[in-house]
């Protein structure tokens, strides 16, 4: 997995953009982790990490859980379970949108991998 | 080397955008099994399959093609298809599943028409007007592709003047009660599963089968839609026993069909976990989803029966 730096990955308007076509609300999460925990798949990073990558602007770190963000089931068993109330499906989904239309920077493409099954996980332009 | 993500969903967002559905098929093959059944055209009160049986082969094919493509050189070309297919429906070149699988996939649908009209409740159809709904693009977050079906949709139904919907499986349900009434303005038609309505009317059984059946919870339907009780009572209703799985209800265990589009090993891993959970308390189950059917059937391989819980309600309440 590619190293994130912390200083040059900053995004401002990355929840903003996330919010565009639904209402982003990973801030409401309080990282309990039952989310993981009842995961069919064992995601680890998602949702609660790339929710708070997400929600603190780290543009790069959200593009390199991409794998993560599109094998996600959509299943809802963490949002039944998630004491916070989170909308996790409207986030994964959100953070798909945004992944579809994103196209990376020349930096970005040369620290993001391809995911674990050799996929190339670059910009759509959809 | 695989196909890249951005290229498989596109091509589907494409086609959806472009031609109505995902995997564009004939005119025939989605609505063939009606005609044969006499199935009035429209109504106040009509069956809406948005084609999601009848696309389940081709969606079978296509996964088969694609796998075929990710193995060979052609998979680097997978850009140039995605652009031809805005011009040229590429899809349909990727192969047509046999007469058999369609078939199957056409008596599932045969079924609940004729449990239904047993019932006493006979509703229209809207033929070629039966449209896909978008649930997979809508799980890949496309919005304004998804607002644009549900509008064209909402189109149709006004058109017939229909004023209730009774949807067949979890992902037209949820898209037809859930997803479009918060997109789309004045969609606002009833929209009730089958197996809700059947419920509700709680026909007389005609047959006791004294059978054992497991249940296998779509998460649209139990997560989403509160349908879990339903099944249930029509299969216990007809002698059927319905032990339950450690992981059902709202707390069901996915089948693993909504990464099939992408990372079909995850798919197959998650299925399998799951004929693991059913199989401890039953050998045979039942699906009330086509996308679960598929995949918990490949992930047995035989060691378990799945057939749709239609198959089941036939039997008790069929002719």
């Amino acid at each position: 997995m590619s190293t994130v730096s912390p200083v040059t990955a900053i995004d401002p308007g990355l929840v903003g953009a996330l919010s565009a076509d639904a209402t982003f609300d990973a801030t409401v999460c309080m990282n309990c982790g039952v989310c993981t925990a009842v995961c069919p798949l064992g995601l680890e990073a998602l949702p609660r990490k790339v929710f708070h990558y997400a929600a603190l602007g780290m543009r790069q770190a959200v593009i390199a859980h991409a794998e993560e963000v599109y094998s996600c089931l959509l299943c809802r068993m963490c949002e039944v379970s998630c004491p916070a109330g989170v909308h996790i499906t409207a986030n994964v989904r959100a953070l798909r949108h945004y992944l579809n239309h994103t196209e990376l920077t020349t930096t970005e493409l040369t620290t993001t991998e391809p995911d674990s099954a050799g996929r190339d996980r670059t910009g759509s332009g959809l | 080397m695989s196909i890249p993500t951005a290229d498989v969903i596109g091509m589907l967002s494409d086609n959806l955008r472009l031609r109505a559905s995902v995997v564009p098929m004939s005119r025939r093959a989605s609505t063939g099994w009606a005609q044969a059944l006499n199935l009035p055209r429209g109504g106040t009160q009509v069956l809406y399959t948005g084609q999601m049986y009848q696309l389940m082969p081709y969606l079978e094919t296509l996964s088969r093609a694609r796998g075929r493509i990710a193995d060979s050189p052609l998979a680097r070309l997978s850009g140039l298809g995605r652009r031809l297919n805005r011009f040229i429906n590429v899809t349909r070149f990727l192969g047509v599943p046999p007469r058999g699988e369609r078939d199957r996939y056409d008596r599932v649908l045969s079924d609940i028409v004729e449990v239904l009209r047993r019932a006493g409740i006979n509703p229209g159809y809207l033929y070629e007007d039966d449209l896909y709904t978008g649930a997979l693009v809508h799980d890949y977050g496309e919005d304004e592709v998804v607002r644009t079906q549900g509008r064209r949709i909402l189109e149709k139904l006004r058109a017939h003047g229909v004023e209730e919907v009774i949807t067949l499986d979890p992902h037209t349900t949820n898209m037809m009660r859930s997803v479009f009434p918060s997109m789309v303005e004045g969609f606002d038609v009833r929209v009730r599963s089958y197996l809700e309505v059947l419920a509700e009317r709680e026909p007389p059984p005609r047959r006791d089968l004294a059978e054992t059946v497991v249940v296998h919870d779509s998460c649209l339907f139990a997560r989403a839609e509160g349908v879990v009780g339903a099944p249930r009572a029509l299969l216990r209703a007809g002698g059927v026993a319905v032990p339950e799985a450690h992981h059902s209800g709202t707390l069901t265990w996915c089948c693993g069909g909504p990464a099939e589009s992408l990372y079909p090993e995850r798919a197959a891993a998650t299925a399998e976990v799951r004929v693991g959970q059913l199989r401890e308390v039953a050998s045979a189950g039942v699906t009330m989803c086509p996308v679960c059917l598929v995949n918990l059937r490949k992930a047995a391989n035989g060691s378990m029966q799945f057939q749709d819980v239609s198959h089941y309600l036939r039997r008790v309440y069929g002719d």
